[in-house]
């Protein structure tokens, strides 16, 4: 496989000084450094400390802007660096790098411009009920905004093809991008598909939506995808 | 005792006047959303003053309702009410946006001036190495002409 044909692995990290060393190595053993973008989106703990005994590519944000400023970021670069495709991959430690092929294959092979990797099998966690309730609010939402089910629209593993960068690089949601990028995919023509991958569980447990944010976040998204629907593109 | 009722009673004139200025303040929110002249996160305190106010204006008995509760005599004055808590709640929001604007408007200054330290610094220090540098063929005919 040529030197072009290989993705440029953007990695968000927000205060994953524990986890990004680990998520660095197992990334390395797929992709050469300069394949790697990590992005620190303002962290206050010693990411970026971590990062830098690194070899790979490393943006700071000045401070913290959400997860959708960061992939603007990493659009952006892999433009201007000119990749072919990209992988969007959790600094968390959640994604494992040897399972990011699966995602890229289909859009490698043309067959799609997205293709989102969403939890299989024995790697499926336990969710709270409200989490689960919640992404089936989702899912049926977006089966009536773009006429197809997503079995996880808010994962963030997710490769791209040169075209969805390109769009993306141009134009992307902000705040919390992953529900409303599929709207905004599908108003852009993107085609999307949803590939089974094998995840670990998430480490601390933690997510980045907190009880309170979570009601923001579902309005948010809901008004945001709906007003998308009213633009035009 | 009529004249009373009458004063007290939201007039069908009154209730339209209202309800096509919140309808119209609503619209007008979605449409800025859509022209992205603004930013959901700041339109939402809009949308649900607009939200709120609506059924306030047009439903009589529950504006009587909340009234009793409130130990409003008059009517009229909990849609005031309502619209002037939509409105320190709305200018709050600003005030608490623009602080944390300011806060990132200073990291961004820092981060600037910090850039065009190390870009000076680096300037610097490759003019320092090129000056050291034997005279590469390009140079020659210059530092040999001179």
């Amino acid at each position: 496989m040529s030197e072009r044909d290989r993705p440029l692995y953007i990695v968000p990290a927000y205060n994953e000084g524990a986890n990004i060393a680990v998520v660095i190595a197992d990334l390395l053993t797929v992709a050469a450094p300069e394949e790697i973008l990590v992005v620190s989106d303002g962290s206050t703990d010693d990411t970026a400390a971590v990062v830098r005994r690194t070899p790979v590519a490393f943006l700071e944000l000045p401070f913290n802007n959400g997860v959708a400023t960061v992939l603007k970021a990493g659009f952006g670069y892999a433009l201007r660096h000119r990749f072919p495709y990209a992988v969007q991959f959790d600094g968390d430690g959640q994604h494992i790098a040897a399972e990011a092929e699966k995602i890229l294959a289909p859009v490698r092979a043309g067959q799609c411009d997205i293709a989102v990797g969403y939890r299989f099998g024995k790697s499926r966690i336990v969710s709270s009920k409200a989490r689960v309730v919640g992404r089936m609010l989702i899912s049926g939402f977006l089966i009536l905004l773009t006429g197809q089910y997503h079995a996880d629209p808010t994962s963030g593993f997710r490769a791209y093809s040169r075209r969805a960068i390109e769009r993306f690089a141009h134009d992307f949601p902000d705040e919390f991008p992953e529900v409303e990028s599929i709207v905004l995919a599908k108003k852009f023509g993107l085609r999307l598909h949803g590939e089974p991958v094998t995840m670990r569980p998430r480490r601390g447990g933690k997510s980045s939506i907190k009880f309170f944010g979570s009601i923001y976040y579902m309005i948010k998204v809901t008004l945001a995808s709906l007003i998308m629907m009213l633009r035009r593109y | 005792m009529e004249h009373a009722a009458n004063l007290t009673e939201l007039l069908v004139r009154q209730k339209i006047i209202a309800a096509v200025f919140i309808v119209l303040i609503f619209l007008l929110t979605i449409e800025f959303i859509r022209r992205r002249a603004l930013k959901e996160r700041y339109a939402l305190l809009w949308l649900a003053a607009s939200v709120v106010l609506i059924p306030l204006v047009l439903w009589y008995e529950l504006l009587l309702k909340i009234s009793k509760v409130l130990g409003i005599a008059y009517p009229p004055a909990t849609i005031l009410l309502t619209a002037i808590v939509f409105i320190i709640l709305i200018l709050f929001h600003f005030s608490v946006a623009l602080s944390k604007t300011r806060r990132h408007e200073e990291k961004l200054l820092l981060r600037i001036a910090e850039q065009d330290e190390r870009l000076a610094a680096l300037e610097r220090e490759m003019t320092q190495l090129s000056a050291n540098l034997p005279p590469t063929k390009n140079d020659a005919p210059e530092s040999g002409g001179g």
